[in-house]
């Protein structure tokens, strides 16, 4: 039988961030965004960094951000085990914006080495979604 | 027979102490309220970690992992003893170092080398008095246990682990059950036993991304940290717990000996007062 709705927990190590139905859950998994529908596939997938969106139907999409962690999909219930996982308003935006600019300043001066590259890439990924979703802009200069 | 003064000064000794351990009580409670709260809360993260390691270990069948694989004839071992920084906390140590003690012992006999981790102050103490070999000491672990610190200490455990030395690491912590009961055991971290499947007709079927093999390691990994984490979590809130109900016996034990020595002293009073009136009656009467 297929079922019109997912029965999502989005957990953090320490607490339960969402628990519910849901109509459609948006992932950022390790090798690219998936959204996941009723009726699909059991799946383990690894996450990567970005945001998960929740549609719950009736009301607008809401949005979190993820960054490492897993997903299990068993049977229409689907289990996000995220390493990191924030609300828009649990978004420390002032850290995001400095974690972009020093990320940026690396990244300038990556040809000249020292300068862990993909470490770097990953803050700045991180730093633009975190901003994206607490809805903040994203010009700083 | 204690003068009136020397029993007047101990009532106010007893009452001073018994404040003490009231408020002890009291703000062991509110933070026993929010460790049994956080190790309720983490429960579905960990749960939910063991059933999906169990599906991928299904998936990807035999894998061999440094992690899982047995490593033949135990002749070295790694103990974790995870106790409080602090004392007062009733019979919680001293029943955890007896349980380890025995187990340490017992395979001793058989054998097996020991070296100790000392997570907690007490833990350090005791390791250093019965002499066990400490290959590290850390302090304040299960203060607050967050899930970074979980993260450091499990990696810590791994990483020795993996070197090579040890052929098995156990943890020895206080389970929490309730407030009332906390029970020490010891568990075994590493190699990595995750559950075993139960026959579904999932399993083998099941589309795990990236691939399984390649996931399976630091799936891995992060089931040791996911079970460290909950170790901290329950060693946080059997220790309060255990505070909780040490400072309330306390508290009630202070009352009772307040009790005894106010009766012995309103004795005393009374028996000075007619000792007075009879020596004054018997002046009056010689008269």
């Amino acid at each position: 039988m297929l079922q019109s709705e997912l029965q999502v927990r989005v957990l953090s190590p320490e607490r339960i961030i969402f628990r519910g139905p849901a109509k459609a859950l948006g992932l950022p998994g390790e090798l690219g965004y998936m959204t996941l529908l009723p009726g699909h596939t059991p799946m383990v997938a690894e996450l990567g960094i970005g945001t998960l969106v929740l549609e719950s139907g009736s009301t607008s999409a809401e949005k979190l951000f993820v960054s490492g962690g897993f997903v299990d999909v068993s049977r229409d219930a689907v289990t996000v085990l995220a390493n990191v996982i924030e609300k828009p308003t649990e978004i420390n935006v002032d850290r995001a914006k400095k974690a972009l600019v020093r990320a940026d300043e690396q990244l300038l001066q990556a040809k000249s080495g020292g300068v862990d590259v993909p470490r770097a890439l990953s803050a700045k990924k991180r730093a633009e979604h975190r901003l994206e979703i607490a809805g903040a802009t994203k010009s700083l200069h | 027979m204690p003068s009136l003064k020397d029993i007047k000064r101990r009532i106010v000794s007893v009452k001073n102490t018994q404040k003490i351990t009231h408020a002890m009580k009291l703000v062991s409670a509110a933070k026993f309220a929010r460790a049994n709260h956080a190790v309720i809360a983490a429960r579905p993260y960990g749960d939910g970690f063991e059933d999906m390691v169990e599906k991928v270990v299904a998936a990807a069948g035999d894998v061999p992992s440094r992690l899982t694989e047995t490593r033949g004839q135990h002749k070295k071992e790694l103990l974790v003893l995870v106790a409080t920084d602090r004392g007062l906390c009733g019979s919680l140590n001293s029943a955890l170092f007896k349980v380890t003690n025995r187990y340490i012992k017992e395979r001793q006999e058989q054998g097996v080398k020991f070296d100790v981790m000392a997570w907690g102050r007490r833990s350090g103490m005791f390791c250093r008095k019965v002499r066990w070999s400490l290959l590290a000491e850390r302090e304040k672990v299960t203060e607050k246990p967050r899930y970074d610190v979980a993260l450091d200490l499990a990696n810590e455990v791994v990483t020795t682990y993996l070197e090579g030395t040890y052929d098995a690491v156990h943890v020895a912590f206080v389970e929490f059950k309730s407030a009332l009961s906390q029970v020490p055991v010891i568990k075994q971290v590493l190699p990595v036993t995750p559950k075993a499947s139960a026959a579904d007709d999932m399993g083998s079927n099941i589309i795990v991304e990236p691939v399984a093999e390649k996931l399976l390691e630091p799936l891995l990994q992060k089931l040791v940290v996911s079970r460290m984490f909950r170790i901290l979590l329950e060693s946080a809130a059997s220790e309060h717990g255990a505070r909780m109900t040490a400072m309330d016996s306390a508290t009630k034990n202070a009352k009772e000996v307040i009790r005894k020595l106010t009766l012995q002293y309103n004795r005393g009073r009374q028996a000075a007062i007619t000792k007075e009136l009879i020596e004054i009656t018997s002046g009056a009467d010689a008269l």
